[in-house]
């Protein structure tokens, strides 16, 4: 699993680009302009968890490029796990993107004056957000055969996901009718939560944190079914 | 199509369907709500994913009986978990449910509504399933014994090899057997005799040269008649049967040198035959038969073609698909064709199939 580990870590450090997008993105959201009267950074947040999205996708791409690859062939072959394999991927992936939210947080702490009630659930919802969304690549990637038609559909669906779920833009502008719909979409928990934290409803946000872990359960369990094509 | 429509993909599909029902019918904005949604929704998939269905279900029942004393929609949440134990055929799970839901005075026809869906579909796929599994099962118990029966085939050929090898060593004995007794014996003592005449020349040792000669070719005589076969066989069998054939007027020809065809290839022939006219006899209004051989260096081909009645479903008959498998064991191919008047072609290899006897070869 250190060997898969390490390896994952080595080929996330070659994605040069990505790595420049999970350090800019976070500077440009941290001096994103918030509304007047808005005691906290919700807005910025919200479109962070559209970027902690997108860059958990890249992250997780090297997992379909191994299948398309057929070189998970030849790691069923080897005396490593499905189980190893996975582990040491995804850890490698949340790593990095530890990372990445804590450089934000520290960056929006520095920008932003908030209560600190706020941002220590804040930090915890972006980290159980990271790990829906690891989880939820892992289960976009299963359901396609190539990296191309799982990009063209996933860049259309994250973004319906961040509309409907209320990440660009406040929930209570959110019809009542796509309420009801959005409910499904761990991003209006995500979004939910904040405002929660924002309001100090902690009972509330930690509702938020099951429900996400609960989401992330469901596609880490159906995302890790081992397919070799 | 037919390889998604399994019932345990359809057992996802009714789930599936079952959840977005219970999202309609529960307050899903309320997060408490949702969240035991979601609960019921993860130990459901757990157990698909890893395919136990009904193991430690019971600790899902009770969590969801101490829930319901605080949210009644715990009892639309036990619904999936009660699809599944139907679907691997534990109904005793149905009266639970219905005791409790009639004791805790039911919901409303949400609640109705929904069970009904539950307990339609995890029956109905439970019967599906099981009787699919049946088919497999009887399926798989056919595979077998005609595996079996193949095998039994194969020993039978080659024990039929075997015999027809023993009966022509049995049958060379006892003509080498005669030769020496009879013929053996009478051209020694002509020799013995010739030798004497050379050295004495006597008349009575010519004579009795003259006489042991004219013994030896009267044993001869005696040997070949009583060893020639009195049945028919090979060639003159072949024409026989042709020649008995009055159903229809027969057009028989042949071409090449049937001297190299051996036993084995006459008794395929002659069963080849056989089944075609009995065939034609049996179901086809045939004019005129036209049989051909032909044999080359290297294949004997046996054509019958007639104009019988063409049926619009091509009827395999269980004489002609033994009668390939005969064939294609001894490395010959038999095919039918129905395109302008029904053709059967029979191709075997002069050179047999190994492992098959071949008389002229063997000691």
């Amino acid at each position: 699993m250190k060997t898969v580990f390490e390896l994952a870590l080595k080929r996330i450090l070659r994605q040069r680009l990505t790595l420049v997008l999970m350090i800019s993105f976070p500077i440009v959201l941290a001096f994103l302009p918030q509304p007047e009267g808005m005691q906290t950074p919700t807005i910025a947040y919200g479109i962070f968890g559209l970027v902690i999205l997108f860059v958990a996708f890249l992250l997780t791409k090297q997992v379909i490029e191994d299948r398309q690859s057929k070189t998970i062939v030849r790691i069923a072959a080897s005396p490593i796990s499905h189980r190893d394999y996975l582990v040491g991927h995804l850890a490698a992936y949340m790593i990095v993107m530890m990372i990445q939210l804590t450089f934000f947080f520290l960056l929006s702490l520095i920008q932003w004056t908030a209560p600190v009630s706020f941002y220590v659930w804040a930090y915890l919802l972006m980290f159980m957000f990271t790990v829906m969304a690891i989880c939820f690549s892992l289960f976009w990637h299963s359901m396609f055969k190539t990296y191309a038609t799982s990009i063209a559909i996933f860049s259309i669906a994250a973004n319906l996901m961040a509309v409907i779920g209320g990440m660009t833009f406040p929930l209570a502008l959110l019809p009542d009718r796509l309420r009801t719909v959005a409910v499904v979409l761990p991003t209006y928990w995500y979004s939910y939560g904040l405002e929660q934290a924002t309001e100090m409803n902690f009972n509330y946000v930690m509702l938020c944190l099951l429900i996400l872990l609960g989401f992330a359960i469901i596609f880490l369990t159906i995302g890790s079914k081992r397919r070799f094509e | 199509m037919h390889s998604f429509l399994r019932p345990k993909s359809v057992l996802y599909a009714v789930i599936g369907i079952l959840y977005c029902l219970m999202l309609l019918v529960i307050k899903p904005q309320e997060p408490a709500v949702f969240f035991l949604w979601i609960v019921s929704l993860v130990l459901v998939v757990v157990r698909l994913r890893f395919n136990s269905m009904s193991r430690f279900i019971y600790i899902d029942f009770l969590l969801y009986l101490g829930l319901f004393w605080f949210y009644d929609i715990a009892l639309f949440l036990v619904l999936p978990s009660m699809m599944l134990l139907l679907y691997v055929g534990k109904f005793w799970i149905l009266l639970g449910y219905l005791l409790v839901w009639v004791g805790f005075d039911f919901l409303g026809i949400e609640s109705l509504f929904l069970m009904i869906v539950s307990i339609i579909g995890g029956v109905l796929i439970y019967s599906w399933n099981r009787d699919k599994l049946e088919t497999i099962k009887e399926l798989d118990a056919l595979r077998v014994k005609n595996y079996t029966l193949e095998q039994e085939r194969h020993t039978l050929l080659d024990s039929q090899d075997e015999i027809s090898r023993m009966s022509v060593l049995t049958e060379r004995d006892r003509i080498a057997q005669k030769l020496h007794d009879d013929l053996g014996h009478e051209l020694t003592g002509a020799l013995l005799a010739l030798r004497a005449y050379e050295v004495k020349q006597e008349e009575t040792s010519f004579k009795a040269v003259k006489g042991r000669l004219e013994k030896a070719v009267e044993s001869l005589k005696e040997t070949v008649h009583h060893t020639k076969p009195e049945e028919v066989y090979g060639l003159e069998r072949f024409k026989n049967m042709i020649h008995s054939f009055k159903m229809a007027e027969v057009n028989y020809t042949q071409s090449g040198d049937v001297n190299h065809l051996k036993a084995t290839h006459w008794q395929a022939l002659l069963s080849v035959l056989k089944e075609a006219l009995t065939n034609i006899q049996k179901h086809a209004d045939a004019n005129d038969v036209i049989i051909t051989l032909y044999v080359d260096e290297k294949i004997v081909r046996l054509t019958i073609t007639n104009d019988g009645v063409k049926t619009s479903q091509h009827q395999r008959g269980v004489g002609l698909h033994y009668m390939r498998r005969r064939i294609e064991s001894l490395g010959g191919m038999l095919s039918i064709n129905h395109s302008y008047r029904f053709t059967l072609i029979c191709v075997l290899p002069l050179r047999l199939e190994e492992g098959v006897y071949d008389e002229n070869t063997s000691r």
